[in-house]
């Protein structure tokens, strides 16, 4: 037999349990302390597992249960299958979609429900991703015939341009070449030419000079006296100059006053005296320096006919030597200007014919002057 | 001695072409809990103890490399070997933890053909499940795999929970490379 307080106070235990509240500890009586004790057991069983229970809604699906039999059986059933939901979901989330979850009920249903629908998802996607992928192999196919295309293209645009231009260089090279070739020979030409006719002349000169001196030794040489302006002979001397100057490019300066005399001459030998005097002078004289000759009448009854340059000058010891036959200056300057030596001595000898004088006024360094007179033509 | 062989359960189709290959829980555990006793009786309970522990790593040995020895990573295993289950009505795998690092795995077993609803008290009872689960994850790893009941429960629906671990080795094979049965004793 129980007590009545013992059964009063484990009905309402029972009863507080039955409403979920297990919550109880019954201080044990002194008499029927064993029922009381089993009761306080099992209200201390029952709290434990629904915190368990809670630890494992909670998420904690480590949580270790205890012997429990049936209820707690259940607790690890839930707990394995969670367990396994969540190994299950990590398989998914790693990629594997083909998982299936078996024996869990409804769970299961939905869990594989949205395998299966993020598998058709994926495939769908894959299906997708492979139409991209046709789509951008063809794509790289268009690319691919377009870059070969562009490289046909290109190439068989460059290639006959490429020979065009090339073929025309060489051609424009060539005729450059031959311009050239054509120029260096025209120079070369030109140059013998220049050297023949040079030669020429100066055998010629040779010649005529030797010619001129035997007539004045043998007397045979005449005068066709006439009166005129030795300006003239000097302009027209001046003139065939030019040309004899040729690249020397000395300027012959004329200076012959308006009012110049008359003077009687032979022109043809006037003419010869002048151009040995100025060919002299442009022979002695350094490109671009300055050549004059002219006339002037200071001295009564004659005029005086100058040619002066400013070129290297005839030494002193040299300048009566140079109106000998054959004379020719020796200084270094004048190397390589020789000319037949006989030009001043038949100067000299048709200024005398002439009634006039011929000289020089030289220095060294500054020049020299020829110098010759004739007489006017209403003293003669 | 000859390696077992899957060709060695013989032709069903053609030496059951009435019956057909499949066979009842019931036949299964007497067949298995006969020869148990069988043994026991001989032997004594331990070395029986060993023995279907050693029976289970041979099954599993060869279904491993009859049917899923195409498994690329554990997922795929336990799908492919929940398949298998499920589909030879063998029992209900659910994985619980697995890490592979520390060779560390947690799953549990229930509506197993050996043990649901059969008496408790029998201690070696999940031995050739041991055997079996260990065989597969030792081809898997190509490494020793240990697995050991660890927790049971349930009346009705008996349900085991195993745990699984291998040591370290000293020439360990790579994790998913997958050998040929070495030692497959008929």
């Amino acid at each position: 037999m129980i007590t009545e307080q013992v059964r009063t106070e484990v009905l309402a235990a029972l009863r507080r349990m039955a409403q979920g509240d297990f919550h109880i500890e019954i201080p044990p009586p002194e008499e029927d302390a064993e029922l009381i004790l089993a009761v306080n057991e099992l209200a201390l069983n029952l709290r434990r597992w629904v915190e368990e229970g809670q630890s494992l809604v909670g998420g904690d699906l480590s949580v270790h249960f205890g012997d429990g039999g049936e209820l707690v059986d259940l607790l690890r059933d839930i707990q394995a299958n969670l367990r396994h939901l969540v190994w299950q979901a990590r398989a998914a989330a790693a990629g594997d979609l083909t998982q299936s979850v078996e024996a869990m009920g409804e769970l299961a249903e939905v869990f594989n429900g949205m395998l299966r629908s993020l598998r058709e998802a994926q495939d769908a996607l894959m299906h997708k991703n492979d139409e991209l992928d046709a789509i951008n192999a063809h794509l790289q196919q268009l690319n691919q015939l377009k870059d070969d295309f562009l490289s046909i293209v290109s190439h068989d645009l460059r290639s006959p341009l490429t020979s065009i231009i090339g073929h025309a260089q060489l051609m424009v090279e060539e005729e450059e070449e031959r311009e050239l070739e054509h120029q260096r020979r025209a120079m070369a030409q030109r140059r013998a030419l220049d050297a023949i006719v040079r030669a020429g002349n100066r055998q010629l000169d040779l010649v005529n000079d030797l010619l001129d001196l035997a007539r004045i030794e043998s007397g045979r040489i005449t005068l066709s006296l006439q009166p005129g302006r030795i300006g003239d002979v000097l302009a027209e001397s001046r003139d065939l100059m030019v040309g004899y100057a040729g690249d020397r490019r000395s300027e012959v300066e004329l200076q012959v006053p308006v009012d110049e005399p008359e003077v009687r001459f032979d022109h043809a030998r006037m003419l010869q005296v002048v151009n040995n005097l100025l060919s002299n002078a442009i022979k002695f004289t350094q490109p671009g320096e300055r050549i004059e000759c002219g006339l002037t009448w200071s001295t009564p009854g004659e005029i005086t006919v100058y040619v002066r340059d400013h070129g290297q000058g005839i030494p002193l010891e040299e300048q009566p030597l140079i109106f000998d036959r054959f004379a020719q200056v020796r200084s270094e300057a004048r190397q390589g200007m020789r000319g037949t030596g006989l030009g001043l001595a038949i100067s000299k000898t048709i200024v005398e014919l002439h009634s006039g004088r011929i000289w020089v006024e030289s220095r060294p360094g500054e020049g020299s002057t020829f110098l010759f007179t004739l007489p006017l033509a209403s003293r003669s | 001695m000859r390696l077992l062989s899957w060709d060695d359960l013989g032709n069903t189709k053609a030496g059951r072409p009435n019956l057909g290959p499949h066979t009842t829980v019931h036949f299964y555990r007497l067949l298995l809990l006969s020869m148990k006793r069988a043994l026991e009786e001989e032997l004594g309970p331990e070395p029986v103890d060993r023995m279907l522990k050693h029976a289970g790593e041979v099954a599993g040995q060869l279904v491993y490399h009859q049917f899923l020895a195409q498994a690329r990573d554990l997922y795929s295993l336990v799908r492919d070997l929940s398949h298998f289950f499920k589909v030879n009505r063998v029992a209900i795998l659910r994985m619980e933890q697995a890490n592979e690092q520390e060779m560390r795995f947690v799953f549990t077993v229930r509506e197993s053909l050996s043990g649901s609803r059969a008496p408790s008290t029998d201690p070696a009872r999940c031995s050739f499940d041991e055997g079996f689960l260990s065989g597969i994850l030792s081809s898997f790893y190509g490494r020793r795999v240990e697995v050991n009941e660890v927790e049971s429960w349930g009346k009705e629906q008996r349900v085991s929970r195993y745990e699984a671990c291998s040591q370290p080795v000293l020439m360990q094979v790579s994790t998913h490379e997958h050998q040929a049965p070495s030692e497959v004793a008929a």
